[in-house]
């Protein structure tokens, strides 16, 4: 018992616990300002509006662990949307729409992953790019005009079983093959590896361009995923689909605990962080703000909860040394 | 072997280290400029009127506003940093300004210099949240980012504000440099002053010193404190700038204002040859060069009418052939 | 002449050009099946390069390897894992983030169709230990938790899952070694090598190298200088081989000071975390004190507290008389106490800076025009920092080159230049002459002389006893955190030394100073 227990307490749970509390307060503070906030439907809509987030957000972690970044996703939505939307006006065939737009988010993961792995260039600038070229080209596509998809699409997206609509078990599919790749096979061992060290996980013989297009192929997907069910939500694909989309996905994984320089961190905690994020953002929009003070509490919820975290994980790394020190002194000491 | 025989060995090896240095510093700076020359020479054999006076009037007038604005973004990312909020606090700096002008009818000096602390304001919570709390400047300026545009839309409200103040007329209109008007004068002596600050001055090295080598910076006894704090605080009074600027250039200031701008100056910077893969590396006059080229690019595809949204596709190209050219020149690491 | 006459590995014409640095020149070796090939030379003599060429980290500029009488290309760290040549680094490359039995199977996972196969995974783990003897690592544990030494052997295990393991390499693996572990180690390498292994060896210690292996090359300046065979050679032929001259044995101490000496740097009772217990230490004007002890007795830290670089620091640390709290190294330089860290690349250097920039970076106040107006006075930083370059012995041209392209003794010199014209009185070395040739080692202690003469005091942390007998006045050993001696190198041997290291008091410790 003492084991779960001192286990649970752990420096490695310590990320998570302050963030269930963090969530927790953020519940109370919603639920005395708007009482009636808090329900069944609120839970659907958070989960049906928030779906992109949470699938974006899934692959981040993956790209954040690797010690790369991918600020392209929001933009790439769009893309991907105006490509199912192009394709439906001129083909008339959804499922082509729907295969050309999926075609679309892999082809620019693909691009990605070969101009950061391939050619060993910067992610950050690589992406900024495609976030720059991409939002261009969905702009650009109808002349920043919706394109209408008819309905099709919609109905399936949005068709209702007990409230929730297909994206449900779609995040929760989602989540579940991306706690498997990562915690259960080599794509994620790799994934960690590279991100610990990459001249270590280079001379271990590990083919890291592959994994590394590997990951961007995966964001390529959810990206895909993403697009197509934004479009059928909306029944057309537009222009500003997925504004800060990728902002947010980063914000989600390093509010679950996942830090920036890479090597750590896992899905689960990004899904927490993404529940935050979205009550955050729900609960900001329910209390009927304007933009300013929506964006306003936004920034400052966001820069508290960041400055937090990093006093927390900095009391507990020290109090971390200190003890393995003292451990290794009397290991030393033992052996005289 | 003897130890005079290793001497020589080493000297000649450093010989040749020395000529190949030199070699790369020189390719790195022609070949910047060399790219923009055949810009101009491209675009002007290719449409008659890209190099009438009045269209480079247009250019230089076009890209003043991020021109100022990239100065500061440069001067963060030389040390290591990023500044996501230039744009917002374009946008807060213009709406102070417009608001207690046109609304409170305070004179302009009251108004200039409250737009000016509240932007350097916000470059030093950067500068707090990055150097002492220790948030990744990505986060830290996103979130900045969102306080300063939502106080400056907190302040506008739903309104559009005219100002017509003689001063930004003129800034804007009077002619003082063959015939560039004063706002791209201001442009231009930022640039100098800058520039020269970052080469001639105890603060500039730390800049260079801080981005190529944290720890051996402050080993050496700089504050990296004081110099982060120092670069974020620049970059917002220039961001405030720079929305002065813009008011001056449209009359009118609206909710959005200066939304972007944080990219496009980071591709000003990146188009100039600021190195993203080993910090500390990069001049702020190339920033000014990387600017003009942007601004070129655009100029040169509204001409030939080119939709603005396909232009950003393009200058998103553009940015990835600024990065594989760095990478090209400065080879793998 | 592919067949049973050809050796196991066989290199010839071996060439590899840096910007500007010829690494190896024409280097030929032959490694034979069954043997244990020693690989010895000072630092920077291309030892490393050879390897990193081996394990596919690097390609050469030119020559070419074979295996068995093929010629191969390694091309990739994952080519060079196919032809059965396994590396174990120096500076180990491990990942601290995963498991040990992650570790130890990394790129060749057992994997059923889709999972990684943990089951099989950690059974892999347990038997590549078990063949070497070790039963203590618990294969699940992370890496980032358990010891340097077990590290070591976890590196090891890895190295032996090749699944045709033809060429082992070591890369002075027993340099964080206490003497328990490298005779286990050398048990694993002889069983190795007696399973048909061709194992390379390279080390520092040359009595080990004497004790294991059947021939060896001796490496200097890029090129083989020797090659010797177990039974024909000594320590002391090894090292006039390595050196080709002997910095340390060539450097004799012109100067000393004498007299009543002004107490510059005092520490009463210093504790940094656990690793420093009560140290208490005098550094006066005009001398040169070690410290020295086995890795990871708080020599390290000690030096750093002083410096200001580490928290967790109590006790007292006095500069002339005046106890000081150094919170950062900002405020120790205020003391006038300047540090030159053990890693000159990650610590030191302002690569893409110029050499005069790296020089006068922590004294740009001499050379502002003003106090007022701090533009910087080209002329004056010129002049004052040409002054320093030629005090440490830098080639005037070769300051407004860029730092990088120095040589590493021209960039060490550049550091001790750094602080030269910062005026610092207190100078903290650790390891000054790491990677550095040996012309270069001569002219850093000279210079270390001369600053001392000029009214400095030095502390130099070195694992280098040699070089700590030659340079310093006193030397003060530590063992686990304590001062276990305070010796006189011209009265003492380098026995001695190595005796209080081990924590066997060579005689009682002398009241300090």
């Amino acid at each position: 018992m003492t084991s779960v227990r001192s286990r649970l307490l752990a420096k490695s749970y310590i990320d998570t616990w302050f963030l269930l509390i963090m969530t927790g307060a953020l519940l109370v503070a919603f639920r005395i300002v708007q009482p009636s906030w808090l329900n069944g439907q609120t839970v659907q809509n958070l989960v049906i509006q928030n779906t992109p987030l949470a699938l974006v957000a899934m692959a981040m972690t993956f790209a954040i662990i690797s010690r790369h970044i991918d600020l392209s996703p929001g933009s790439m939505v769009a893309l991907s949307g105006g490509v199912i939307g192009l394709v439906y006006t001129s083909q008339g065939s959804l499922p082509l729409a729907i295969v050309a737009g999926l075609g679309t988010a892999l082809g620019a993961g693909l691009l990605n992953g070969f101009l950061v792995a391939g050619l060993g260039l910067n992610a950050v600038m690589v992406t900024l790019a495609a976030y720059i070229w991409a939002r261009g080209l969905a702009v650009g596509a109808n002349a920043g005009n919706p394109i209408d998809v008819g309905s099709g699409l919609g109905n399936v997206v949005n068709a209702s079983w007990g409230g929730f609509t297909l994206t449900a078990p779609v995040v929760v599919v989602a989540y579940l093959l991306g706690w498997l790749l990562l915690a259960r096979t080599k794509m994620g061992r790799y994934t960690y590896a590279m991100g610990g060290d990459p001249i270590a996980a280079r001379r271990a013989g590990i083919d890291t361009a592959l994994y590394t297009t590997a990951i961007f192929l995966l964001m390529g997907t959810m990206i895909g995923v993403s697009a197509i069910i934004t479009v059928g939500q909306l029944g057309s694909a537009q222009a500003t689909a997925g504004l800060g989309l990728e902002l947010d996905a980063i914000i989600a994984v390093v509010i679950g605990g996942t830090r920036l320089s890479g090597g750590e961190g896992n899905v689960g905690r990004t899904a927490l962080g993404v529940v935050f994020l979205s009550i955050l953002n729900g609960g900001l929009l329910n209390l009927g703000l304007t933009d300013s003070y929506f964006q306003l509490y936004r920034g400052l919820a966001l820069l508290a909860v960041l400055s937090v975290q990093i006093v927390v994980r900095r009391a507990t790394d020290e109090e971390e040394r200190r003890k393995r020190e003292q451990e290794q002194l009397s290991a030393a000491l033992a052996a005289e | 072997m003897s130890a005079e025989a290793t001497t020589i060995e080493a000297r000649v090896s450093t010989d040749r280290a020395l000529m190949v240095d030199r070699i790369r510093h020189l390719a790195e700076t022609l070949g910047i400029i060399a790219i923009a020359g055949a810009l101009v020479l491209a675009f002007g054999l290719t449409s008659s009127h890209f190099l009438d006076s009045a269209n480079v009037r247009n250019i230089f007038v076009q890209i003043s506003v991020v021109g100022v604005a990239a100065i500061g973004e440069t001067l963060v990312m030389l040390a290591g940093g990023l500044d996501l909020s230039v744009g917002s606090v374009v946008l807060l700096s213009e709406v102070i300004c417009a608001d207690l002008t046109a609304t409170h009818h305070l004179p302009l000096s009251v108004a200039l210099i409250a737009a000016l602390a509240a932007a350097g304001g916000i470059g030093a919570l950067n500068g707090v949240l990055v150097a002492v709390v220790g948030i990744e400047p990505i986060l830290a300026t996103l979130g900045t980012l969102l306080v300063a545009a939502g106080l400056a839309k907190l302040i506008l409200g739903l309104r559009y504000l005219q100002v017509d103040h003689p001063i930004f007329t003129d800034l804007a209109v009077t002619n003082v440099l063959f015939n560039l008007p004063i706002m791209v004068a201001v442009m231009l002596g930022l640039y100098l002053v800058v520039a020269f600050t970052m080469r001639a001055t105890p603060f500039g090295r730390a800049v260079y010193a801080i981005g190529g080598n944290r720890r051996a910076a402050r080993l050496s006894g700089l504050s990296l404190v004081g110099i982060t704090m120092g670069v974020y605080v620049i970059a917002g009074v220039l961001a405030g700038v720079a929305g002065f600027l813009n008011v001056a250039q449209i009359g009118l200031v609206s909710q959005n204002d200066g939304m972007g701008m944080e990219f496009q100056a980071i591709i000003a910077a990146l188009v100039g040859g600021l190195s993203v893969t080993s910090g500390g590396v990069g001049r702020v006059e190339r920033t000014l060069l990387g600017a003009l080229m942007v601004g070129m690019m655009t100029n040169y595809q509204t001409i030939k009418g080119i939709d603005p949204p396909f232009q950003q596709a393009f200058l998103g190209g553009l940015l990835l052939a600024a990065v594989v050219a760095d990478r090209a020149l400065r080879g793998r690491q | 002449m592919p067949g049973q006459t050809a050796p196991l590995l066989r290199i010839t014409g071996m060439t590899k050009w840096f910007p500007g640095t010829l690494a190896l020149d024409d280097v030929d070796l032959v490694v034979e099946r069954g043997t244990i090939h020693g690989l010895v030379g000072e630092n920077g003599a291309g030892k490393s390069t050879l390897l990193k060429i081996l394990a596919g980290d690097y390609r050469p500029t030119a020559g070419r390897i074979e295996i068995e009488g093929h010629e191969v290309e390694v091309s990739t760290p994952r080519r060079a894992h196919e032809l059965g040549i396994g590396i174990v680094y120096q500076e180990l490359s491990l990942l601290t983030n995963l498991s040990v039995a992650h570790n130890i199977s990394l790129g060749s996972e057992p994997s059923t169709s889709l999972a990684v196969d943990e089951r099989r995974l950690a059974e892999i783990a347990s038997r590549a230990l078990a063949r070497m003897g070790v039963t203590t690592i618990d294969p699940a544990q992370k890496v980032g938790k358990i010891p340097l030494a077990e590290r070591q052997l976890v590196e090891i295990a890895r190295v032996l899952t090749l699944r045709q393991p033809r060429i082992l390499i070591f890369d002075e693996p027993t340099a964080a070694l206490g003497q328990a572990d490298v005779d286990r180690l050398f048990r694993i390498m002889q069983a190795l090598r007696d399973d048909g292994i061709g194992i390379i060896f390279v080390s520092h210690r040359y009595r080990e190298v004497l004790r294991i292996c059947d021939r060896a090359t001796v490496m200097r300046n890029g090129r083989v200088v020797g090659e010797v065979e177990r039974g024909e050679t000594s320590v002391e032929h090894l090292v006039e081989l390595t050196l080709g001259q002997k910095a340390a044995a060539a450097f004799h101490r012109t100067w000393r000071a004498g007299g009543e000496l002004e107490p510059l740097l005092e520490l009463r009772g210093l504790h940094v975390g656990v690793r420093v217990r009560g140290v208490d230490l005098v550094v006066r004007r005009g001398e040169i004190v070690s410290v020295c002890g086995l890795l990871g007795s708080g020599q390290n830290e000690l030096a750093r507290a002083v410096a200001g670089d580490v928290h967790d620091v109590s006790g007292e640390i006095l500069v002339k008389g005046r106890a000081v709290a150094a919170r950062s190294p900002r405020e120790a330089l205020g003391h006038g106490i300047a540090l030159i860290t053990e890693n000159r690349q990650e610590e030191g250097l302002f690569p893409d800076m110029r050499v005069r920039a790296n020089i006068s970076v922590s004294s740009l106040g001499r050379v502002v025009v003003s106090p007022l107006l701090r533009v910087i006075d080209a002329r004056k930083e010129r002049r004052i920092a040409s002054a320093v370059a030629q005090r440490t012995g830098i080639a005037p041209r070769a300051l407004s080159r860029h730092i990088r392209v120095l040589s590493g003794g021209n960039q060490q010199k550049s550091l001790l230049a750094r602080w030269l014209m910062r005026c610092a009185e207190v100078l903290v070395l650790i390891e000054p002459t790491r990677g550095v040739d040996v012309g270069a080692k001569l002219e850093i202690y000279r210079e270390l002389e001369q600053l001392a003469q000029a009214g400095a005091g030095i502390l130099v942390v070195s694992t280098d006893i040699p070089e700590t007998m030659a340079v310093s006045d006193r030397i003060v050993v530590l063992h686990q955190g304590r001062v276990a001696g305070v010796l006189d190198p011209r009265s003492s041997a380098e026995q001695d030394v190595l005796l209080a290291m081990q924590g066997g008091s060579a005689r009682a410790p002398e009241a300090v100073g």
